[in-house]
């Protein structure tokens, strides 16, 4: 075996953003201990958010392919664990659950999907998301209609109930924990580098034997499963789910996280979906309610200022 | 010696323009065998047909004795039909070896493990990087090669896979002729077992590396043979080689 040459590591984590990884998980394991309960809930709708923004940046920032319609795989995951508590089962088995639903209800839709680009499979995307939201307002007998699930069991791990505001900022950060270690995991290896270079450039992937469709599907579908465990983690925080949790408008804000973040990097999303939460529900109050006006200010400041988001900083003041 | 491609009546119209027409060609294992023509002649549009990335109008392709038509460029690639383009296509933003890399890692088994893992580098992405002088480029950037080093690397990537056709498209375009020599060098050591389709305009090259040589014109075949059946044709010294030598002494003059 040959030497590996310097310049090529795909996994490398210089010590520097190990250090400061450590500290953030510190910081968000230690939140409940220095944060008021309505903090922690805040805190708790932000890592939710967050991980189903990063599970978008998998397909925006990776693999190039934005879509309007991934809140359908949330809602899927979402009304899969809601439902699944409503009939007894409370415990982490129906995050997975609600994983493996999206994960189907995405390679459906992938399949169609990925065979276009640009504008069309903006639209296709779209529409699927439109027929998924339709599909929740209508099926009433499993969905609840525009009602949606409400009533919806504290989620359980073994003996311990994630019933109050600390214990259910633990659950969903150890789910956050879970989902993103699997989105880096991806994103880190040799195939996250394949799925970089098919967004780059498909023809030198093509001809380097790269099926570039089954990639793409494969990222649609892991895509849609982690949107859909985000989902059972928003089932468990919300204890309701409705028809909006699937709409354009949950699909929009992702797509907002992740450019206000900046895409191609999964914690710029997380941190893009953080400042979301942050200004619609907490800055909003502020504004009589105007938390979507904030928003949208928001948005054409960062299209002005931040062209590549958060993320871009750093090495725009170099 | 064996046939390792063969075409029989491949076409290829975009719109009402023939860009390839009734093309029959035989590549025989182990050779290095040239494209020639006139600009517009077909050369890369063939090249295109052969590798997968284009699909005919009409007519059949043959790699290894199998009808590979219908098979796509991916498929193609993955039964040893290595490509470099007329126009770079490497990763600008990778290093040297990253691009060399993602090549090798499409040939192992489990190019689907989605976590992180040692880097995939072999003795051969070593031998392709030495050959084509690049061994001490291993760490940088592509954004940082010249023309030249990049028109290379696009050699060493096609190679590193050691596929049993390589398909160039005018490797040595925009090279100095320092680096024309080392790729005409390093084609010719490639071993017997990987042939050579090229399309190249540096006559200089094509005569020196080539044991056979296809001619185009207008999207037909206008003669193939030896380097000296070619150039003793007169169809092709009045189709391309005249010109060519014409073209050649106006620049002399100028």
């Amino acid at each position: 075996m040959s030497a590996v040459p310097a310049g090529l590591g795909y996994a490398r984590v210089s010590l520097r953003s190990g250090a400061l990884a450590a500290a953030i998980a510190v910081t968000l394991v230690a939140a409940p201990f220095y944060l008021a309960p309505y903090a922690t809930t805040t805190l708790t709708r932000m890592l939710v958010f967050g991980l189903f923004a990063a599970s978008l940046d998998l397909l925006v920032g990776l693999i190039g392919l934005p879509s309007l319609g991934h809140a359908a795989y949330l809602g899927i995951g979402a009304y899969t664990a809601g439902w699944l508590a409503l009939h007894g089962l409370t415990s982490p088995l129906a995050l997975l659950l609600a994983a493996s639903a999206s994960a189907l209800a995405g390679l459906g839709a992938g399949w169609i999907s990925v065979r276009s680009s640009g504008i069309f499979f903006l639209i296709l995307t779209l529409a699927i998301g439109e027929i998924a939201e339709q599909i929740a307002q209508s099926w009433t007998a499993v969905t609840g209609g525009s009602n949606g699930l409400y009533g919806i069991p504290a989620a359980t791990v073994g003996p311990l109930t994630a019933s109050d505001v600390a214990s259910l900022y633990y659950y969903v950060l150890g789910g956050f924990g879970v989902g993103m270690a699997m989105l880096w995991s991806v994103s880190a290896s040799p195939l996250g580098a394949a799925l970089r270079g098919i967004r780059d450039n498909k023809t030198r992937m093509r001809a380097l034997g790269y099926e570039s469709t089954r990639y793409e599907l494969f990222a649609f579908v892991l895509a849609a499963a982690v949107a859909g465990f985000a989902g059972g983690l928003l089932a468990a925080q919300q204890r309701l789910v409705t028809p909006s949790d699937l709409g354009f408008t949950t699909s929009a804000l992702a797509l907002f996280a992740v450019v206000i973040g900046g895409s191609g990097r999964l914690w710029a999303a997380c941190l893009g979906a953080a400042l979301i939460i942050g200004v619609r529900d907490v800055a909003g109050l502020t504004v009589n309610g105007h938390g979507p006006l904030l928003l949208g200010l928001l948005f054409i400041a960062a299209v002005y200022l931040m062209p590549h988001g958060i993320a871009g900083l750093p090495r725009r003041r170099k | 010696m064996n046939e390792l491609l063969r075409c029989q009546g491949l076409s290829r119209t975009f719109g009402a323009v023939r860009a390839v027409c009734d093309v029959d060609l035989s590549v025989s294992a182990g050779s290095r065998h040239a494209l020639i023509g006139p600009n517009g002649a077909g050369k890369t549009t063939l090249l295109r047909l052969i590798g997968g990335s284009v699909a005919a109008t009409s007519g059949r392709v043959w790699f290894g004795g199998a009808d590979v038509t219908a098979w796509s460029q991916p498929r193609r690639a993955q039964a040893g039909v290595g490509q470099t383009f007329q126009h770079s296509t490497l990763f600008p933003t990778l290093s040297v070896a990253q691009n060399v890399s993602l090549a090798l890692q499409r040939s192992r088994a489990t190019p689907w493990w989605p976590l992180p893992r040692k880097p995939i580098w072999s003795a051969q992405a070593d031998e392709s990087l030495r050959a084509l002088g690049l061994a001490e480029h291993a760490h940088r950037p592509v954004r940082s090669l010249s023309y030249g080093e990049c028109r290379r690397l696009e050699v060493a990537v096609a190679m590193v896979r050691r596929p049993s056709l390589l398909l160039l498209d005018e490797p040595a375009a925009g090279m100095s002729a320092a680096e024309s020599v080392l790729l005409t060098r390093t084609l010719r050591a490639l071993p017997m077992e990987v042939t050579v389709l090229f399309v190249e305009h540096d006559l200089d090259l094509v005569f020196d590396l080539a044991t056979r040589i296809s001619v185009l014109h207008l999207g037909t075949v206008l003669a193939t043979g030896t380097p000296s059946q070619i150039r003793e044709n007169p169809m092709v010294q009045q189709a391309y080689l005249g010109s060519q030598a014409k073209e050649q002494r106006h620049v002399a003059r100028a």
